[in-house]
């Protein structure tokens, strides 16, 4: 039951990241429409697995809608050019952690409701590394400092 | 059972390892990618700005160059003409008999007229009266005439339908780059004719000076407006950009004459 709030939380908010960091008001509309369509897979699959079940719908469509954002920002950061370099900006780096990990986790939670108890026990260990991984590109983030490599064009002239 | 783990473990594991190698991929490319273009970008912005540092020392060069010939015409010209009406002055004239009294007086009115004449002919190259009073056609035109007057070269202007005048400070600059150019046309091209045409279209004004002696074409002017030679041409360069003009040289098919182009976009009020 922990980890089915926490994944509905975990999304959501993740959700909410890239509605403000995402420039496209469609994309932002289109991310209004994921987060009410996940909270209704989310109920769907409370009231029909319970609470002692593993949504696996919930986490391949937190892991496609996720990745897809993903890409767009990245897309976005290629088109909209920005004052500063990417690596010098927080959100690059957040996003980045989110990547690698759903990147070194799609395939086991993709296999997931196909394995067994033991199994999944087994390869577990590859969500723990990129656990660590994503908390470390987090960390990363949390140290980079606001405005910091600033192209600062008015001093050209 | 051991099969199936192994083939599963490998799939797993190669799909992580291949999702991992895209995604650093991808990760890598933007950064580059990203990096590359802003330096680029800031490269752009940095030949802008020297470009504009160069046009601004032209400008200021220019600037100066005017006031010395200024300074120099008022101490060259009109200072001794001064000098001469007070030396007069300072004679005793009381002293002296009526006709060379009246001799005087003359000597100085002509000296005082001079000195006026001179201040009207410093003024009227600061801003000539007949662009102010009558706008840009009457103003190139009395132009022409001067030029033409000297006989040295058969100058002949055009203007097609410029009946809604453009603003005062818009005319004096294309006035002012109309002269760099004769000016120019003048000292390096030995040209026996000049020929300038001006056409209304909507939504700008075109000037042509059309002339038979050795001229630039648009390679020549970029490469000269680049190096720190070709003041004129720079000063034309920064006069022009801050009415939003174009200039454009070229020659003319018949490789016989050369072609200038100016384009001045109109204002709504203009049109």
């Amino acid at each position: 039951m922990f980890y089915n709030v926490y994944q509905l939380t975990e999304t959501i908010s993740l959700y909410y990241f890239f509605y403000l960091i995402v420039k496209n008001v469609s994309i932002k509309k289109a991310i209004l429409f994921l987060s009410i369509l996940y909270c209704i897979l989310w109920a769907l699959s409370f009231f029909k697995f319970g609470n002692k079940s593993y949504y696996s719908g919930c986490t391949n469509l937190e892991n496609m809608t996720i990745l897809a954002l993903i890409i767009y920002y990245y897309y976005e950061q290629i088109i909209i050019i920005n004052s500063a370099f990417i690596y010098a900006e927080a959100t690059f780096w957040i996003v980045t952690a989110y990547f690698i990990y759903i990147a070194g986790t799609f395939f086991l939670y993709l296999y997931m409701p196909s394995l067994n108890n033991a199994e999944q026990e087994q390869y577990y260990v590859l969500n723990y590394i990129f656990t660590i991984i994503r908390t470390l590109l987090i960390c990363v983030a949390l140290f980079v400092k606001p405005g910091s490599n600033k192209i600062d064009r008015n001093n050209l002239i | 059972m051991i099969i199936l783990i192994t083939g599963l473990f490998s799939t797993l594991l190669l799909g992580t390892i291949g999702m991992l190698l895209l995604a650093i991929t991808l990760i890598v490319f933007i950064i580059f990618h990203q990096r590359r273009v802003i330096l680029y970008q800031l490269k752009m912005q940095q030949m802008e700005a020297e470009q504009q540092k160069v046009l601004l020392r032209a400008s200021i060069e220019l600037q100066e160059e005017e006031r010395r010939r200024i300074a120099a015409d008022l101490h060259d010209d009109a200072g001794p003409l001064l000098a001469t009406a007070r030396l007069y002055l300072s004679e005793n004239m009381v002293n002296l008999d009526k006709p060379s009294q009246l001799q005087t007086i003359f000597s100085i009115k002509e000296i005082i007229d001079d000195a006026i004449q001179l201040i009207r002919n410093i003024s009227h190259s600061l801003m000539p009266p007949t662009l102010k009073d009558f706008g840009l056609e009457s103003a190139v035109n009395d132009f022409f005439q001067k030029i033409n007057a000297s006989g040295s070269i058969n100058v002949k202007c055009c203007f097609n339908d410029y009946t809604t005048r453009l603003k005062a400070e818009k005319e004096l600059i294309i006035f002012r780059v109309i002269q760099e150019l004769i000016n120019n046309i003048f000292k390096h091209s030995n040209s026996s004719f000049i020929h300038l045409t001006e056409d209304n279209e909507a939504d700008k004004i075109i000037i042509t000076l059309l002339h038979d002696g050795k001229g630039l074409t648009q390679e020549d002017f970029i490469q000269k407006s680049k190096s720190s030679v070709g003041l004129g041409l720079k000063n034309i360069q920064s006069r022009l950009k801050v009415i939003f003009g174009n200039i454009y040289f070229e020659q003319e098919n018949n490789e016989f004459y050369y072609k200038v182009t100016i384009e001045v976009p109109k204002e709504p009020e203009e049109k």
